[in-house]
């Protein structure tokens, strides 16, 4: 394909704004992973730019030493996978089934969920429901706290919606079931929402410290964040906290706590998710729809 | 002869349990422990007739118990109990286990969602005020009242007036305080710090009052221009602006930086005669305003002051880039002491001077408190109805206020860094004094103190201080005793003045807080003497309609009240 | 608005009318698959978010968590009347409304449009490079971008400004953080900068589904690239886009909470208040620091409302327009 004038002005200027835009976020992340490497007290001195300046693995060490630290990590990947899993099969499941012309009290499940997605009874009526159903403090719980996604129940339904009617008629005609043109036509067919989504969810559960901060007590169930949290929070010496007077005291915030140890804890924390993208970009490629039957 | 002692022996322990046990029956308080349950009768265990009458050492009375502890901090973790000499050591010889329940980063969250499905710990440790008020208006603690004659170490080291600052609106005492003051020595570690070289090569001028102060930075900005000359530490909850803070109490006698700030537990009023009055009308606040104001037009502060993060001001001490710095938290080891440090490590003649606080012209220099104390400490711990043995609790904390505790938590078990007492005070062995800096801290020696003996600690600290060879002395244990300390005001009488967010007063107090947030930049950006003037007068003003009137108010009755409870009601 | 009540009387009678009318239930029955996929969810809904929706009633008490929703006492609309009448009300919501209505003006478009680019972009390893590049600051919480924002944009010595004066676009170091007029674009840019690359993943996706023999047919047109990213990409996605516009202007009082919180370094940087306080810190303040709590859920509820009015209208101007809709 011969490129215009016009046209290579247009993919100069692109490449040129990626590149920007590449370095832009790119420098930050290095930055701070430079500055994991590099021994707190130096880091304190500022100027550490592109390279560690004192190389040290010590606050990796910290990080790594920390009893629950295989235990988290464990928790929190049966979590993300599990949660990841379930809340996509099941919300796809439900967006296909409201997706479907002519289903009976459609209009009202659609109006349930959208209000549930501006209305909510809060942080504590949630505590004790979660209470009373014996939930607290387990691992079942964190499975399950938000499986069912409204948003992206909606995203399924206005993708399903978009495929061909024609294609599931044909599909049916040779005797499918309609279970059988949601698993065996449609899903196949919804790689790139399900992909996408499934990052989503993936990347929501894995990084939330929130929920199991508040809703668990039983160290061993807590994830991954959770966990750091602790971690950056022990680097605040007893020495300072002991030697407090009445005063300065009232103010110690996280900023006391080691910036490397920070940049250490978030690259832990971080980089077991990021890299998960890369190896679904396949699932992105152009051209899915191809030998649908065209309306 | 031998059978016959024994059998005595055990008959008048008989005799002493049985007593005991029907006296404790009778008691208000917990029903089911002894006060001599330890193993081995001590010599001084005798069936007193008195009821709950106090017996045996502190430790003595200590019984194995394990109990779970919330510490109601978003930045805190706690470490695991028995990891620590210190901790491993109580858990050896006293049975006592501590099970932390942990913030994890949510405190607020957590404490309600505990409150709201009963699942409250046995202990909290947590900041007067309203969370404490508001668990024991909802019964939920635990009165101490009834353990007090029997374990009155406590009483004598917290001391009578601090207990009846303590007590509740309904006159109970439920609150053990952490890092309370019993005599009159205050602590503190606000101070100005000079950069030595800079201040060497400028000639090492007179730098008593603020007018010196001003000479001196308009030279370090000649001479050094990518020096910033005046900086403070950065901006703390309330709007609390520390350069601000700091300068105020040189501008007026005997006032102190929590007077002007709107902070949790902190004043926001000017006590004047026998009333709190309005800190837009007090003269030392204006002097201080438009001093800041006039050294941040004349380039001679950073600029910086109301948004740089610790890190930033870190790192400019770090690098000798700040000629004079003022903070109230100047000579700790977060800020100070590193610096120093770090800045020796290069040129031994380099570091940070700790200087005597400015004042102005007019103002008695022994009267300048730029850093405040309360005899009532830190923060403190609470015993919750859901312990199981609060009494056991309690005991465990009357321990823990005693000399002996203070020592193993915050120096270490006897044998490991030290070996024995001189006065009282422990002496550091080699193993101290040759200790790697690093793993010393790695042993989170100090950590589970929470009813730390501020009088104690720091006198003996000073003492072991000078046990040591004077290049290993701390920087900042020097520095307190020379000036930090010397210059910190006793605020006890000014605790507690914060209402009640909820009601109208508290809602008052948060526009009040929401307007000096926003008016005291503007003050101090102003462009003019006469602006900064203006400004202060028109938020007066503006104050004065909100409602500031009523806030003080009720700031001067509890300031009365709080009188009377430390004269001895 | 007239026509939102009829619809709804409509539904209502519809739905009633099932009740009587035994040809839904046939048909009910009769569907009885795609409705088994359904149930299990709004089961699920129903148990874990609408139980929980006393919490929302609470606003209209005292609520004291310690004798809980039957004990506390009743007061109306008191607490509704406090926010409207209070002298933050106003300032909160126009900052909400800004926030809000920057972040979606240049922030909802930003991650299509490099959607666009790099579905332009021939090479396939730069183009994974930038892909993977480009979501990283969406990992980056908003403690570490706070820090890394106050650290260069500082006074004294942070790079922006050192930039600026050596590139002598300006003379004197600009107080970025201490004056009002900056903090909109800084909050913006800086969640523009985090969520841009995330954000395009969805684009992305979308924009695999369209049939490459469209841009083929066009370009044996004539068409130039340019044009074609406009005549055929575009209207393409443009159900996808239509949705999640519909959603964002529902949630145009989100206006933010990590973000202002920390950018305001806890709500204490004084000078940017006035413009930087939204609901959703208002909230916090109000319901957790201060502990009003049922003030801070009058003020929640309120928000709620508005912004399912304003989901209501939107979708329904969208529905006038094409057929996409939410339901």
């Amino acid at each position: 394909m011969k490129l215009s004038a016009g046209d290579k002005f247009f993919m100069t200027i692109i490449y040129a704004l990626l590149c920007v835009l590449v370095f832009v976020t790119f420098y930050p992340f290095w930055n701070s992973l430079v500055i994991s490497f590099n021994t707190g007290s130096d880091t304190a001195l500022g100027g550490v730019t592109i390279w560690p300046r004192d190389f040290t693995l010590d606050n990796y060490k910290v990080v790594f030493k920390e009893h629950n630290i295989t235990n988290a990590f464990l928790i929190t990947v049966a979590r993300t996978l599990l949660g990841t899993f379930l809340s996509i099969f099941f919300t796809s499941m439900f967006a296909y089934g409201l997706s479907k012309r002519g289903v009976v009290f459609k209009k009202f499940y659609m109006i349930v969920c959208v209000i549930t997605m501006y209305f909510s009874g809060g942080l504590i009526p949630y505590f004790i429901l979660i209470h009373s159903m014996h939930l607290y403090n387990t691992f079942t719980f964190l499975v399950l706290h938000g499986l069912i996604n409204v948003f992206n129940m909606i995203i399924f339904r206005t993708f399903f919606m978009e495929i061909p009617q024609g294609l599931e008629e044909s599909a049916k005609m040779d005797g499918c079931s309609n279970f059988g043109v949601y698993f065996r036509i449609v899903l196949p067919m919804s790689k790139p929402v399900l992909a996408t989504l499934s990052l989503f969810t993936a990347v929501t559960i894995w990084n939330d410290w929130f929920i199991p901060a508040v809703f668990l007590v039983n160290e061993k169930l807590l994830p991954l964040q959770t966990l750091l949290v602790q971690v950056i929070n022990q680097s605040v010496t007893s020495q300072l906290v002991s030697n407090l007077n009445s005063y300065a005291q009232t103010l110690i915030q996280q900023t006391t706590s080691v910036k490397s140890l920070q940049m250490a804890t978030m690259m832990v924390a971080s980089l077991p998710i990021l890299l998960v993208y890369p190896f679904i970009q396949k699932y992105f490629v152009k051209g899915v729809m191809v030998g649908s039957l065209k309306e | 002869m031998k059978l016959k002692m024994r059998k005595n022996l055990s008959v008048l322990t008989l005799v002493a349990v049985t007593m005991t046990l029907t006296l404790s029956a009778c008691s208000s308080g917990s029903s089911t422990d002894t006060s001599s349950a330890s193993p081995a009768p001590t010599a001084s265990t005798e069936a007193s007739a008195a009821p709950q009458a106090s017996t045996g050492t502190p430790k003595d009375k200590v019984k194995p118990v394990t109990f779970s502890q919330y510490v109601n901090y978003d930045w805190f973790t706690a470490l695991k109990w028995g990891d620590q000499p210190h901790t491993k050591w109580v858990q050896d010889n006293l049975q006592i286990n501590v099970n932390p329940v942990q913030a994890n980063g949510a405190a607020a969250n957590k404490l309600n969602a505990m409150i709201v499905s009963d699942e409250l710990p046995d202990v909290i440790v947590l900041d007067r005020g309203k969370d404490v008020d508001r668990l024991q208006q909802a019964g939920k603690l635990v009165a101490l009242d009834p353990y007090l004659e029997k374990y009155p170490e406590f009483v004598q080291a917290v001391g009578e007036k601090n207990i009846n600052m303590l007590r509740s609106s309904d006159g109970k005492l439920y609150q053990i305080p952490n890092w309370f003051i019993s005599g009159d020595k205050g602590n503190g570690n606000a101070a100005y710090i000079v950069e030595k070289k800079i201040y060497k090569a400028l000639g090492s001028p007179k730098l008593e009052t603020f007018d010196d102060l001003e000479a001196y930075l308009k030279m370090v900005k000649e001479k050094y221009p990518d020096v910033v000359p005046f900086d403070a530490g950065e901006m703390r909850d309330g709007a609390d602006l520390q350069m601000v803070g700091m300068v105020y109490s040189g501008f007026g006698d005997n006032r102190t930086s929590s007077f002007i700030s709107p902070g949790a537990g902190l004043q926001f009023g000017v006590p004047n005669g026998d009333k709190m009055t309005s800190i837009y009308d007090d003269p030392a606040f204006q002097g201080a305003v438009t001093y800041v104001s006039k050294l941040y037009r004349e380039g001679l502060t950073s600029k910086d002051m109301f948004t740089q993060t610790r890190d930033q001001i870190s790192e400019k001490l770090n690098k000798g880039k700040i000629a004079v710095f003022a903070a109230y938290d100047s000579v700790t080891e977060g800020l100070g002491r590193t610096a120093h440090n770090n800045l020796r490590n290069t040129d031994p003649e380099d570091g940070y001077i700790t200087v005597w606080p400015f004042h102005a012209e007019g103002v008695d220099k022994d009267k300048v408190f730029p850093g405040g104390y309360s005899t009532l400490g830190w923060n403190v711990n609470v015993i919750t109805t859901k312990a199981k043995d609060p009494e056991a609790i309690f005991a465990y904390y009357n321990w823990m206020v005693t000399p002996e505790a203070q020592n193993l938590y915050f120096f270490g078990p006897q044998g490991l860094y030290w070996d024995k007492l001189e006065d009282g005070v422990p002496v550091p062995n080699d193993a101290y004094i040759n200790r790697d800096p690093k793993k010393y801290d790695e042993q989170h020696i100090g950590e589970f103190l929470w009813a730390g003996n501020t009088s104690y600690i720091d006198g003996t600290k000073g003492k072991r201080e000078q046990a040591l060879p004077e290049a290993a002395q701390d920087w900042t244990t020097v520095s307190q005793a020379t000036v930090s300390f010397k210059t910190s005001l006793n605020t006890t009488e000014f605790s507690n003045m914060d209402p009640d967010p909820k009601s109208d007063l508290g809602i008052i107090m948060q526009r009040l807080k929401d307007q000096y947030k926003n008016s005291l930049p503007k003050m101090i950006f102003a462009k003019s003497d006469d602006e900064v003037k203006s400004i202060i007068a028109q938020t007066s003003k503006e104050a004065q309609d909100m409602g500031y009137d009523k806030v003080l108010e009720f700031k001067t009755k509890v300031w009365q009240d709080n009188l009377k409870k430390l004269s001895g009601k | 608005m007239n026509m939102k009540t009829e619809e709804t009387a409509q539904i209502l009678y519809r739905e009633t009318k099932a009740k009587r009318d035994p040809s839904i239930w046939r048909r009910f029955i009769s569907q009885w698959d795609f409705q088994i996929m359904i149930i299990p969810s709004m089961l699920f809904i129903l148990i874990f978010s609408y139980i929980p929706m006393w919490g929302v009633l609470v606003s209209f008490q005292d609520y004291d968590l310690f004798q809980g929703f039957w004990a506390s006492h009743w007061v109306g609309l008191k607490h509704f009347k406090m926010f409207f009448e209070s002298p933050e009300f106003w300032g909160i919501m126009r900052n909400t409304l800004v926030i809000s209505f920057l972040k979606l003006l240049i922030g909802f478009p930003a991650p299509i449009i490099l959607a666009l680019m790099l579905n332009e972009v021939r090479q396939m390893v730069f183009k994974r490079v930038v892909q993977t590049i480009t979501y990283i600051p969406h990992f980056f919480s908003w403690v570490v971008v706070s820090g890394l924002v106050f650290s260069m944009l500082a006074a004294d010595g942070g790079g922006v400004n050192a930039l600026l004066i050596k590139l002598s676009i300006i003379k004197e170091p600009i107080n970025f953080l201490s004056e009002t007029n900056y903090f909109w674009g800084i909050l913006v840019t800086t969640n523009v900068w985090k969520e841009i690359g995330f954000g395009s993943i969805v684009y992305l996706a979308a924009i695999a589904g369209v049939d490459p023999a469209l841009y083929e047919a066009a370009s044996l047109d004539g068409a130039s690239k340019f044009k074609q990213v406009f005549l055929i990409t575009i209207p393409s996605i443009a159900p996808v886009i239509m949705i999640f516009l519909i959603m964002n202007i529902g949630n145009l009082l989100n206006a933010g909470f990590d973000d202002v919180l920390l950018l305001t370094k806890n709500l204490n940087n004084g000078v940017v208040m006035p413009v930087a306080q939204v609901i959703d810190t208002y909230v916090y303040q109000e319901g957790i620091i201060n502990q009003r709590f049922s003030y801070a859920t009058a003020a929640g509820l309120f928000k709620s409302v508005i912004s399912i009015v304003l989901l209501v209208g939107a979708n329904t101007i969208a529905r006038r327009l094409g057929k996409t809709s939410l339901w």
